[in-house]
């Protein structure tokens, strides 16, 4: 069978679950990673991780960055913020517009996976709105834990409000699917055992990751991958999506409207010891 | 017995029967002197005509104003000001909302009774606070009021007017919450209910006649939000509480209504995010029952 074509949009450098994702992208024989766009901040640190990933994963899609500011109006303040871990080289690329890769994505993908800011989509959104073309599953938002203001939201509320009110396809991984994933110390064990070159790779960015947060591995963005090649490992409910852009105390704050007619679904549990165990085989083995 | 506790409750009895439930669990405490009460929201004079007659069913004459009818925010939550009450008292006492004799009232409450419960919106309230900020002496004051543990929940009390609870908490005086939560936690069941239709006292009458008109539109559900204030008064030490600062969102477009506490320690909020339900129940049931 044809492999499906996928563009992720990542902030990649930050969290650690990143390059899980685009680790398990790579490892996935279903999947062809056409492109990868960077997104928020550091976007060429950025994008020098997933040029090294895609390298050491034998592919080489597009690599492009993307945009660095958001559309917040009331920004998050990143003055202290460093990426936690880094490519060991720069790495050169064609250069490329983030907006055209994103449009060619949207038309010819079978799907856009967004998991950092929602920035690059929206301006995509915004340059060619929704046609009835492309769908995305997006890390982002959170439904059931009270007040939780989840981070992908929290950056830029304006360019999620944009894809969530854009009527395009979204499927959520929500914040809360990320911790009941958690990598156990038995997976890292593993991870460190294998001897497949991405495993190695991930497993030293981990390693640079843990000096600035030791020990977190929750796998929120893998999951965005899980759900696109194994949905039935989740539970989903449809509906429609809203982003509070106003509110003093709640502002990024996601809300979610049952709507069997809604274009979004968002998964409100999944069965963590398969999607834990789909990710950590594709990696290691 | 020592000295009752004097007190007034501010209602909006005749909406969901938890009001009705608070009230005559007030009027069958032994420790309670309730010498006032006031209602909120709609049709106050119907309210209080309710109130009026589970009083003469206790054969007790507090004072009972019928408070405002409107509220503060401009920005009406769903059909707050328009739904019909689904239970209503046997007879008209001929209330007229009165303002004026309502601040007044609350004004005495505010400096001379041991405790204030309110159970709807916090709209009398907040008119009194506007009206004279000055709370260096206050009555002991539970509300029902807010939620802080299920996501995304919009507490009635506060969602109907924001604007008037963002009043009532930015005071920063000493409130305790009986949250949501409480309510759905203090649910009776059939057994209890079925227990309660047996009772035959007087204000156990008048609460089953309500209950039976409430019935026809909540056929089963009858969640024991408001009597915990009560409860919350005399056994503080059934509910796990937490203390901080209390915050109403107002300015949120998805969100207005929403709570959020800031744990701390020297905080004026306590908010109950938990109960020892089957005690709650059965002390409350005790009280209600011949």
């Amino acid at each position: 069978m044809k492999p499906l074509a996928v563009h992720l949009d990542t902030d990649i450098g930050d969290d650690i679950d990143d390059a899980f994702c685009l680790a398990l992208m790579l490892s996935s024989p279903e999947l062809t990673v056409t492109s990868v766009s960077t997104v928020f901040m550091n976007t060429a640190v950025r994008a020098d991780l997933v040029s090294e990933m895609c390298k050491v994963g034998g592919q080489s899609p597009v690599v492009v960055e993307g945009l660095q500011g958001v559309m917040a109006s009331r920004p998050v303040d990143v003055s202290t913020r460093k990426p936690n871990h880094l490519a060991s080289k720069t790495y050169e690329r064609p250069a490329a517009d983030v907006l055209k890769v994103l449009d060619h994505a949207r038309r010819v993908c079978e799907a856009v996976l967004t998991i950092g800011p929602m920035t690059d989509l929206a301006a995509s959104l915004l340059a060619r709105p929704y046609d009835g073309s492309g769908r995305a599953i997006a890390m982002a938002g959170e439904f059931q834990r009270s007040r939780h203001i989840e981070w992908n939201i929290r950056v830029d509320p304006e360019a999620a409000a944009v894809c969530f009110n854009s009527g395009l396809p979204i499927d959520l991984i929500p914040w809360s699917i990320g911790p009941a994933v958690k990598l156990r110390p038995q997976d890292v064990d593993r991870i460190r055992a294998s001897s497949k070159p991405i495993a190695k790779l991930l497993l030293n960015y981990l390693e640079q990751f843990w000096k600035h947060v030791p020990n977190k591995t929750n796998m929120y963005d893998p999951m965005t991958v899980v759900a696109l090649l194994r949905p039935d490992l989740f539970t989903w409910e449809r509906g429609r999506v809203t982003v509070e852009l106003r509110g003093d105390a709640t502002y990024g704050m996601t809300n979610f409207n049952h709507d069997e007619a809604g274009p979004h679904r968002v998964a409100m549990d999944v069965k963590a010891d398969e999607a834990r165990a789909f990710l950590v085989d594709r990696i290691c083995t | 017995m020592s000295k009752k506790f004097s007190v007034h409750l501010d209602t909006d009895i005749g909406d969901d029967i938890d009001d009705a439930f608070c009230l005559a669990l007030l009027l069958r405490s032994p420790e309670i002197k309730l010498r006032s009460v006031s209602t909120v929201l709609n049709d106050t004079a119907g309210r209080a005509d309710m109130c009026r007659e589970l009083c003469e069913a206790a054969g007790q004459s507090p004072k009972i104003v019928a408070g405002a009818s409107g509220v503060i925010t401009r920005r009406v939550f769903k059909n707050s000001r328009s739904r019909k009450p689904p239970h209503v008292a046997s007879r008209s006492y001929d209330y007229k909302a009165d303002i004026g004799a309502t601040l007044a009232t609350l004004a005495d409450v505010r400096q001379s009774y041991d405790v204030l419960l309110t159970i709807g919106p916090k709209t009398n309230l907040a008119m009194s606070l506007v009206a004279d900020p000055d709370v260096s002496r206050f009555p002991r004051y539970l509300a029902m009021a807010a939620e802080i543990t299920v996501c995304n929940h919009a507490e009635w009390n506060i969602v109907v007017d924001s604007e008037a609870a963002d009043v009532v908490c930015r005071t920063g005086m000493p409130i305790d919450f009986i949250s949501w939560k409480i309510g759905i936690d203090t649910k009776l069941t059939a057994d209890e209910q079925a227990w309660l239709d047996k009772q035959t006292n007087p204000v156990a009458k008048v609460l089953n006649d309500y209950r039976g008109q409430f019935k026809k539109t909540h056929a089963t559900t009858q969640n024991m939000y408001d009597p915990m204030t009560v409860v919350a008064l005399l056994h503080e030490e059934w509910f796990t509480w937490r203390r901080g600062y209390l915050r109403v969102e107002v300015a949120g477009e998805h969100s207005m209504g929403l709570t959020f506490l800031r744990d701390d320690p020297a905080g004026p909020h306590r908010v109950a995010v938990g109960v020892d339900a089957e005690k709650a129940k059965k002390w409350m049931l005790e009280r209600l029952g011949d």
